[in-house]
């Protein structure tokens, strides 16, 4: 959080960072860790989610669907698509009858 | 594809976390170094974060095919071997092999196996000199035994004990100098334990300059708080996706089996598939059970640490007067609480007429239950 750069805390809600919080949240009641430090580390995942996904992800991914809602707040796009179609880069196609897309702005509000 | 590239993320995150060694660190670590002592410290948790993870199912994790604990040598914490926190304070004395009669040594000292005199940190008592205890004829006493085994466990580097046992000073631990300011204390008793707890990860890696303090000025139960309303912020999102409720009853099943053979009784304890607390109150919620048929002891901590029953009624407290029923209502039918999220972030949104362009990045997202990653997307929608 002390680094010069800000990140989205956005995906704590994946699956490896509710994994995490739920561990955190079992050593917290063990007593084994602090509720600070607990914080640290989710603002560490943040970071290290962030830059990992960045720098070492290399797939792409199109997909198509029929746009149930769309909604623009504070900077914050979420889409509520229906029958996506997703097409990777290996040629993997598989689809999901309804997706929500939440998606924060890549340029950070202290870069733009 | 995807999951191999999930598994490199689950990778790096964890090695980012100093929580497990996966060759090269791509990600420079910029933490404090008393927190990563401290994190360092708890040899137990990868395996937790791991084990959570592949409760999820959502890719084939590295550690999946083998589940073979994984053997960290990382160099600078000892007592690798060890599964069990040395912060426990169960285990204090079982490194040293001190006879009963030795006045009780505190803990930290005997751990300090890999670091001699040299390397100690300021606040180390320098190696003090002592004379090497030797059986000489005359009847030793229960001191010089201890003194004699001591030298002969630990040569050396048992000099500083070895002196004060001669010296018959009770040992001042080093960090107890420091006024003990009150951090957050779980339980009234555990308040002598705690101290130690708090001592260690300076202890374990000596050569840190600035050991972690206790001395926190902020208070503590803010943090706590902070972390319960996170925690709490989270959990009613994830309940937002139903997709926990067949692990749910998986982990139902994995409780009674628990009951029914004396709650691992019959395992060697490292075999022990112990369920985790999150998910034994869910399991309790679900089936209704009262807290003391399980093995959990977390219901000690009363209701402020986040709690599920907390959440539900956090939801309904915050703005009820301005929660929207209806909306509420509204979001449900449009299938706004779905498990099939996609976390991204957005370069360009563009619409022309009805029709929707997206240039997407850096994304993670979950379809039947299979989680993907992403460096760019590109959606197009009609509305």
């Amino acid at each position: 959080m002390a680094a010069s750069q800000q990140y989205y805390e956005l995906y704590r809600g994946s699956s490896i960072g509710e994994a995490l919080i739920d561990t955190i949240d079992d050593l917290i009641n063990d007593g084994r860790i602090e509720p600070q430090l607990a914080m640290k580390i989710l603002a560490n995942f943040d970071r290290a989610i962030a830059d990992t996904l960045a720098e070492k992800v290399k797939s792409r991914l199109t997909f198509k669907g029929h746009l149930e809602t769309y909604r623009f707040c504070d900077d914050v796009w979420t889409f509520l698509v229906k029958d996506v179609r997703f097409k990777s880069d290996g040629g993997q196609e598989f689809q999901a009858d309804k997706v929500k897309i939440v998606s924060c702005n890549s340029k950070k509000p202290g870069e733009a | 594809m995807h999951c191999a590239a999930y598994g490199i993320l689950l990778d790096l995150v964890s090695e980012n976390l100093q929580w497990q060694v996966v060759g090269a660190s791509a990600v420079s670590g910029r933490r404090e170094e008393g927190e990563r002592a401290t994190v360092a410290g708890e040899r137990g948790d990868p395996r937790e974060w791991q084990k959570k993870l592949s409760g999820l199912k959502v890719a084939q994790l590295p550690w999946d095919p083998a589940p073979v604990p994984i053997i960290k040598d990382q160099p600078t914490v000892p007592s690798n071997a060890k599964p069990i926190p040395p912060t426990l304070p169960s285990n204090g004395n079982t490194v040293t092999s001190t006879p009963p009669p030795q006045p009780p040594i505190p803990s930290p000292a005997p751990i300090k196996t890999e670091n001699n005199a040299p390397s100690y940190p300021p606040q180390a008592p320098p190696p003090q000199q002592y004379q090497v205890p030797s059986f000489n004829g005359e009847p030793m006493t229960a001191r010089d035994r201890a003194a004699m085994n001591l030298h002969q466990s630990f040569g050396q580097r048992a000099g500083p004990q070895i002196a004060q046992l001669q010296s018959n000073q009770p040992r001042a631990p080093s960090q107890l100098s420091a006024p003990p300011t009150g951090p957050y204390i779980k339980q009234e008793d555990s308040a002598s334990t705690f101290s130690a707890v708090q001592d260690h990860p300076a202890d374990v890696k000596p050569q840190i300059p600035t050991p972690l303090q206790s001395n926190q000025t902020d208070g503590a139960d803010d943090a706590r708080d902070t972390w319960a309303t996170e925690y709490a912020r989270r959990k009613a999102l994830a309940a937002a996706h139903g997709a926990e409720n067949d692990r749910l009853m998986r982990a139902y099943f994995e409780a009674r089996q628990q009951e029914l053979e004396g709650g691992g009784l019959l395992l060697n304890l490292d075999e022990r598939n112990i369920p985790s607390k999150s998910m034994s109150r869910k399991v309790n919620d679900l089936a209704g059970m009262g807290p003391s048929t399980t093995p959990s002891i977390t219901r000690v901590q009363g209701d402020a640490t986040g709690d599920d029953d907390d959440d539900i009624d956090d939801e309904d407290a915050i703005n009820s007067d301005l929660d929207d029923p209806d909306e509420l209502a509204a979001n449900e039918e449009d299938g706004e609480n779905t498990d099939q999220v996609m976390l991204c972030t957005y370069d360009k949104v563009q619409r022309v007429k009805n029709k929707w362009k997206c240039t997407l990045k850096d994304g993670i997202f979950r379809v039947d239950g299979t989680e993907y990653v992403f460096h760019k997307g590109q959606g197009e929608f009609e509305w």
